[in-house]
């Protein structure tokens, strides 16, 4: 069973912690609240997926100082920003940092829970790019030399006789490695080989 | 074999059942309800809402999706054994195509996916005790 996506709510204003709480779980999200950016952070390693919904200005550690810590810590928790009415220019850094979305306050609950979802679902392809990307990469460590130079070969799009000149052994013996390559990569078809190993290689969309 | 809870339709308010493993969501949910005039009781888990001795008064179910212990699917089953059949709403975070033939497959009235916005869930009860019966004849 996959554990519900939470919503980590940082907040030091204890009335905004209770009401939009309330709001969340009304619309059916489960919601942990934190009164400053460092009870969250010291919370941080039993925290549970989701996505981090903080305000910008707080005394102490602010979002926007959060949000950095989070990216330094390599935690990939997609982070929205609620900002005051005009605080454009934090609204700008937040995005610069690599905030999700910001929200200016105040808000209509459809535009909270609407962002909530999104970060939810950026969050589990993220993280179902991830896994697969990794996947891939322990393929390509079982390959020998030879077979990498082979897909080095064919990802570059040469034809069987063109890497078996530049290697300089034969076309049957490139065939050979090349069935070895598919098979241990797990790809059916070139294709599929492709874009296995452009995908290992992108970073997350 | 079972205690039917003779229905008293007339005089008694219909009663919502909400079964949630979130306390936050439960209560919310059973707020939200409440606010609308229904009768409301929640349950943490499907075994905690069979063992309920209103169950069979129950005029409509609201099962969340993916709860540990027995979780919406079985208490469906479980629901159907007892020869029980009120709407059930099934509410999720991911509404796939997968899920939603399981859903109508198990006899779910709705599948109801997150985030419920505005009025979405007190509408869909409404519609649900309002079409209960009609909609299924035993």
């Amino acid at each position: 069973m996959l554990p519900d996506p939470v919503v980590h709510l940082v907040d030091d204003d204890e009335a905004v912690r209770h009401s939009l709480a309330f709001l969340l779980a009304s619309a059916g999200f489960a919601v942990r609240t934190y009164d400053s950016a460092a009870a969250f952070l010291d919370a941080l390693e039993a925290v549970r997926p989701g996505c981090v919904v903080t305000d910008v200005r707080m005394p102490g550690l602010s979002g926007l100082a959060l949000q950095r810590e989070l990216i330094s810590r390599r935690i990939g928790l997609p982070v929205i920003v609620m900002t005051g009415h005009g605080d454009v220019k934090l609204a700008v850094e937040a995005m610069k940092a690599g905030a999700v979305d910001f929200i200016e306050k105040p808000f209509q609950d459809e535009v909270m829970l609407t962002a909530i979802r999104a970060a939810f679902d950026r969050y589990a392809r993220d993280t179902r790019h991830h896994d697969e990307a990794n996947a891939v990469e322990a393929r390509l460590h079982t390959l020998t030399m030879r077979e990498r130079e082979v897909l080095d070969g064919l990802l570059a799009g040469h034809p069987n006789k063109t890497i078996a000149h530049e290697l300089n052994i034969s076309a049957r013996t490139v065939e050979v490695h090349r069935a070895n390559v598919m098979t241990k990569m797990g790809a059916a078809n070139l294709p599929e080989l492709v874009r296995m190993v452009l995908l290992s290689r992108t970073p997350g969309v | 074999m079972f205690e039917l809870g003779v229905s008293g339709m007339a005089e008694a308010r219909p009663l919502v059942m909400v079964v949630n493993d979130d306390a936050a969501m439960r209560d919310a949910l059973q707020f939200r309800l409440r606010l609308e005039g229904l009768e409301v009781q929640a349950h943490a888990d499907g075994a905690a809402l069979l063992a309920s001795r209103d169950l069979a008064r129950a005029g409509c179910v609201i099962l969340k999706d993916q709860m540990p212990g027995v979780g919406a699917f079985e208490t469906l089953l479980r629901l159907h054994a007892l020869d029980l059949a009120p709407p059930v709403i099934l509410l999720t975070g991911a509404a796939s195509a997968a899920l939603r033939h399981r859903a109508a497959a198990a006899g779910v009235w709705l599948v109801l996916e997150k985030p419920i916005l505005d009025n979405g869930l007190v509408d869909a009860v409404g519609h649900a005790l309002a079409g209960q019966g009609a909609s299924r004849p035993t």
